[in-house]
């Protein structure tokens, strides 16, 4: 156990290692709000596992400043290094899933403390490094003054009846589209077990339905280049990189297509949109300052979760929740372990029945507003980053 | 009161009749050759013939034929049918709808499919078995030499040569063999749902019904999705499902499998052949530590009736979920079911080593039957049906 606290006087200082993520800023304002120090390190890095650049600029610091804790959301293999030599510990929380870092061998180093929001991901992590991966759902930090915080024509511009705000997952970047190169015979396997997947929710069976053989035949079609230092089955790679990635995609455009079919949708995105139907694409919102009141104003939020999170609940349900946001989510596990359906949020079981609640909350502004207020109070009660970051800590043992 | 039973050699006639009996109906049975096809004009006329000569209030068959509801309808007879095939294509023809109808359907999946189409003759009804008979069927010695297992399994495996799914299976594109092969390894991972008809889209019906264009009747109410889902790939995921499972359990356990198929692959697998439906199937069920059941794909969220029949024998029952065990049957008190194969595996642990809790849900489950799933208390429950509705 590290002593930490030196001095009376002195507070705990953390470097946060920062990689421009979605409530990065949240999170180094609540390490104020706890009494930590905080600085921000955030020299850009061209990659987290070979940046020497990076590692040798973080090492300088190290010796100069020593804090007494490094923290990032991600895991950064890079910084775990450092902070390996350095003896530092190094907490990260992980909001993606599947994060493709946490192959590294660099995840065992022993200074690590990793925090997963997925359960059966912790579940398949902690078996391979036991010493320092944990579980902790995502948080939010609340919007406290909302009379100062938004204006009435901002209310004005981001009232629609019916919002998503997210990527389609259809980019020409992503690596799944590799899988368009393949025969007849396989790109057809892909496409049956991506759709098949989009009909469930709460459990994912690509990697169970990947047989040795379609593994081997896949893995020389694709032949993508393996990365030194990484632990990873290739059939962990198909199922999520691949697979998974592509019924991500599927599934996104066929529920915001059978929502939009529902009532005209508002997508705020980057993506391409061109294939749906009665949606207007409002382009991207910056997700600090226009996400969160767009999620304040809209009537319905939608939320369908990445089907490579198997049971966790995404950022984007305590984002809209956290600002008095009425959300329609996909039902996950852990959503409703953590949620009242009903109560804090409204869950779906399938298209038909997300397109049922579309149509019932829209006529029912009186029970939305209720589960909206229900829902901000549980996310202030419980799931703030203020009290989530204080259970990291503690679970870490720095406090 | 008069109800004429029509026989087409269909499980539980002797207990169906037994209970209109015991409930005040005289029940006249009639069977016709097997040489008429049953929408022919011989099965017709047949049908024509005695409902005219004589009066009768109910028309019943197990499983429902729309040629009998049309004769039915023309004369004006209600007709009571109770379906426990799936999947059954002629509860969606067009017939259905024919006001003399009480289609009694066991898969409340299908009976909301029906109403959201319009379709307000039919009912939903579990299936029943009969205890009284199950418990005066004696057990020798014998019996208990031949049947006694720690776990066993009866049922089909629908891998009969020349299955519709592989006849069609030849004959299509390579992108769709590949897709339906993916969708029959994502069904076979699937316990408690079923994701065939959804997963399939346009195109793949397009490219299913180019190389084996299936007929809709008129005015069906059937698609082609119900169709190739439920008729050709359901069957070959179940056949899948199956056989894998019990593969697997039988790696562990001694465990015999009652059934038709071919498993000589399977050298861990008892396979004990077929087993007489009335008398040593009751004695299996009764003899087995664990019965196992798998529910075919095409049956949404019924209970199949294995279950009920498994249950009635006083055996215990491990399955794969299905929702309308809701409020009928508690899971951990009247039976226990699986979400996985090493789920299933690690419950067959269990049970094997807590006799005590085994036995206790069994009995509990038999009692509960005994009370609510007879024929004779599912018979009054539909004459309920109809006189409610006729006022």
């Amino acid at each position: 156990m590290l002593l930490l606290i030196i001095g009376g006087e002195m507070s705990v200082r953390i470097l946060l290692c920062g990689v421009n993520g979605l409530g990065e800023e949240a999170i180094s304002r609540s390490f104020n709000r706890l009494d930590y120090d905080v600085n921000i390190y955030d020299r850009k890095c061209d990659n987290y596992d070979t940046d020497k650049g990076y590692m040798h600029n973080l090492v300088e610091y190290m010796q100069k400043e020593k804090p007494d804790i490094v923290f990032s959301i991600d895991f950064l293999p890079i910084v775990s290094k450092v902070c390996q030599i350095f003896k530092i510990i190094y907490i990260s929380w992980i909001y993606d899933c599947p994060e493709i870092r946490l192959y590294s061998s660099a995840v065992s180093n022993l200074v690590n403390k990793i925090f997963l929001f997925d359960k059966i991901q912790y579940e398949r992590f902690h078996r391979r490094s036991p010493n320092t991966v944990y579980y902790m759902p995502l948080a939010t930090e609340p919007v406290k003054d909302f009379e100062n915080w938004i204006t009435k024509e901002e209310k004005k511009w981001y009232t629609h009846n019916l919002t998503f705000v997210g990527s389609l997952y259809n980019e020409k970047r992503r690596q799944y589209h590799e899988l368009e190169k393949l025969d007849a015979y396989d790109w057809g396997f892909v496409n049956g077990l991506a759709r098949a997947q989009t009909n469930v929710y709460g459990y994912n069976f690509i990697y169970d339905s990947l047989s040795d053989d379609m593994v081997s035949t896949l893995k020389r079609k694709l032949d993508y280049a393996s990365i030194d230092d990484y632990v990873i089955e290739d059939r962990e790679v198909l199922a999520d990189q691949y697979i998974g990635a592509y019924a991500s995609a599927l599934d996104r455009v066929m529920t915001l297509q059978a929502a939009a079919d529902v009532n005209t949708l508002h997508i705020y995105t980057d993506s391409d949109v061109s294939q749906l139907h009665n949606v207007i694409n409002c382009g991207v919102a910056d997700s600090v300052k226009t996400t969160p009141k767009i999620f304040h104003c809209s009537r319905i939020n939608l939320n369908m979760t990445s089907k490579t999170i198997q049971s966790g609940i995404p950022l984007r349900v305590f984002d809209v929740l956290g600002v008095g946001g009425f959300l329609i989510t996909n039902y996950q596990p852990e959503i409703v372990e953590y949620f009242k359906p009903g109560e804090d949020l409204v869950v779906y079981e399938d298209i038909k029945d997300m397109q049922d609640k579309i149509k019932y909350y829209l006529e029912h502004e009186e029970e939305r507003s209720a589960i909206a207020r229900h829902g901000y109070e549980t996310i202030c009660n419980n799931y703030t980053y203020d009290i989530m970051l204080k259970k990291i800590f503690e679970i870490a043992g720095v406090i | 009161m008069k109800v004429l039973y029509i026989d087409y050699n269909m499980i539980g006639k002797g207990d169906i009749i037994d209970a209109f009996n015991r409930l005040g109906y005289t029940v006249k049975e009639v069977k016709y050759p097997l040489i008429y096809g049953e929408s022919s004009d011989e099965y017709r006329n047949a049908i024509y013939n005695e409902l005219n000569d004589s009066t009768f209030d109910i028309v019943f068959t197990s499983n429902y034929y729309p040629l009998v509801s049309e004769v039915c309808n023309l004369l004006g007879v209600i007709y009571v049918s109770w379906t426990y095939d799936s999947p059954r294509i002629a509860l969606y023809d067009a017939s259905i709808d024919n006001s003399v109808n009480y289609a009694f359907v066991f898969d409340s999946y299908e009976y909301y499919k029906l109403k959201s189409m319009g379709v307000d003759t039919v009912y939903y009804m579990p299936l029943a078995t009969n205890t009284d008979r199950i418990k005066s069927l004696k057990i020798n010695d014998e019996d208990r030499n031949a049947f006694e297992a720690d776990v066993s399994f009866v049922a089909s495996l629908y891998n009969e040569e020349h299955n519709l799914y592989d006849r069609l299976y030849a004959r299509l594109d390579d992108y769709t063999k590949g897709y339906l092969d993916a969708v029959l390894q994502a069904q076979g991972n699937i316990y408690g749902g079923c994701i065939i008809e959804d997963s399939l889209d346009d195109d793949i019906i397009n490219n299913i019904y180019k190389a084996m264009p299936y007929p809709i009747a008129n005015r069906s109410y059937a698609s082609l999705k119900y169709v190739y889902a439920n008729y050709f790939i359901a069957r070959k995921a179940a056949t899948f499902q199956r056989i894998e499972f019990m593969n697997r359990v039988s790696e562990k356990y001694i465990t015999k499998v009652y059934t038709g198929g071919d498993l000589s692959e399977f050298p861990n697998i008892m396979h004990m052949g077929t087993v007489d439906y009335a008398t040593d199937m009751y004695k299996v069920f009764k003899l087995s530590k664990i019965n196992i059941n798998i529910t075919l794909p095409s049956i949404r969220t019924g209970i199949p009736l294995r279950i009920i029949d498994i249950m009635g024998a006083g055996g215990f029952v491990l399955t794969d979920y299905r929702e309308d065990f809701e409020g009928l049957f508690e899971a951990g008190t009247d039976y226990v079911y699986y979400t996985s194969i090493n789920d299933a595996i690690d419950k067959i642990e269990y049970y094997l080593k807590h006799e005590n809790e085994r036995h206790m849900i069994a009995s509990n489950a038999q009692k509960k039957v005994e009370q609510n799933f007879s024929y004779i208390v599912k018979i009054k429950k539909m004459l309920d049906v109809i006189a409610d509705n006729r006022g």
